[in-house]
């Protein structure tokens, strides 16, 4: 599984590049974000606009990412398709995510959050 | 057409690498009907949380053991099943999960895991189960649109 990540002022762009995100790769999904966190990343995006599928197994990876910043860091989503924004609101992650519709407002949502 | 006629089968190993295997086969069989993607993800995406269940909780992740899977449709619906001689799904867990919209949502109380069986269930029309003597079997019905 490959990743691309870009720094953007204070904020990691990571964006997986594969187009499902299932239980056969959440694990190196969680540990490849869990990696950054712990080299100091506090302001992360992750951008889906390669994913075309995920499954609960990657949702209870972005969980355990977010318990994981404990409330001192910042973890934005953006570019989910349609299909993922809807098992987003159907599980009700949709109200725990900060959720944006591409880089641009993410990195503005990071930007406002000081 | 009205019955069910078996039209592709699949023998998997139970590993969760089988999972994109399953996934791309689906889309496969798929390929030849009149549905969008907004059709097929939840249909997808319940038969991929349907069989991290069987390689999780019934083999426990037996790279020895196989499940078996079966795509079919008539002009109404699209049916898959799923065959294991794993542990079987407890009875409790047969039945939608009851969910509150409205409970209280606080990070420190979500749990990682426990979503799969609300996203079978709401990605398919009809969810059956029947637990044999040497195997189980658990069908998905998604009617067509």
């Amino acid at each position: 599984m490959k990743f691309e990540t870009e720094k953007i002022d204070k904020a990691l762009l990571f964006t997986p590049v594969a187009r499902r995100l299932d239980a056969s790769v959440a694990l190196r999904f969680k540990e490849a974000v869990a990696a950054v966190i712990q080299q100091g990343e506090t302001a992360l995006i992750l951008d889906f606009s390669r994913v075309d599928f995920i499954d609960s197994s990657c949702l209870g990876a972005l969980i355990s990412l977010l318990k994981s910043l404990s409330g001192k860091g910042q973890l934005v989503l953006c570019a989910l398709n349609a299909n993922i924004k809807a098992m987003f609101a159907l599980t009700r992650m949709d109200r725990v995510f900060t959720i944006c519709a591409d880089r641009s407002e993410a990195l503005a949502v990071i930007n406002e959050g000081g | 057409m009205t019955e069910h006629v078996p039209e592709k089968e699949l023998r998997l190993p139970a590993t969760i690498n089988s999972l994109t295997t399953l996934g791309v086969a689906l889309r496969q069989f798929l390929a030849a009907l009149p549905v969008k993607e907004n059709w097929i993800y939840p249909l997808d995406l319940a038969l991929c949380e349907a069989a991290s269940n069987i390689i999780r909780h019934g083999y426990h992740d037996d790279p020895t053991a196989h499940y078996r899977v079966c795509f079919s449709h008539d002009d109404r619906a699209v049916t898959v099943k799923l065959y294991d001689s794993g542990v079987p799904v407890p009875e409790e867990k047969r039945q939608p999960p009851v969910i509150d919209p409205d409970a209280p949502l606080t990070l420190e109380s979500l749990s990682e895991g426990g979503r799969g069986m609300q996203l079978i269930f709401s990605g398919v029309d009809r969810v059956s189960y029947h637990q044999g003597k040497t195997e189980n079997q658990l069908t998905l019905l998604k009617t067509l649109p």
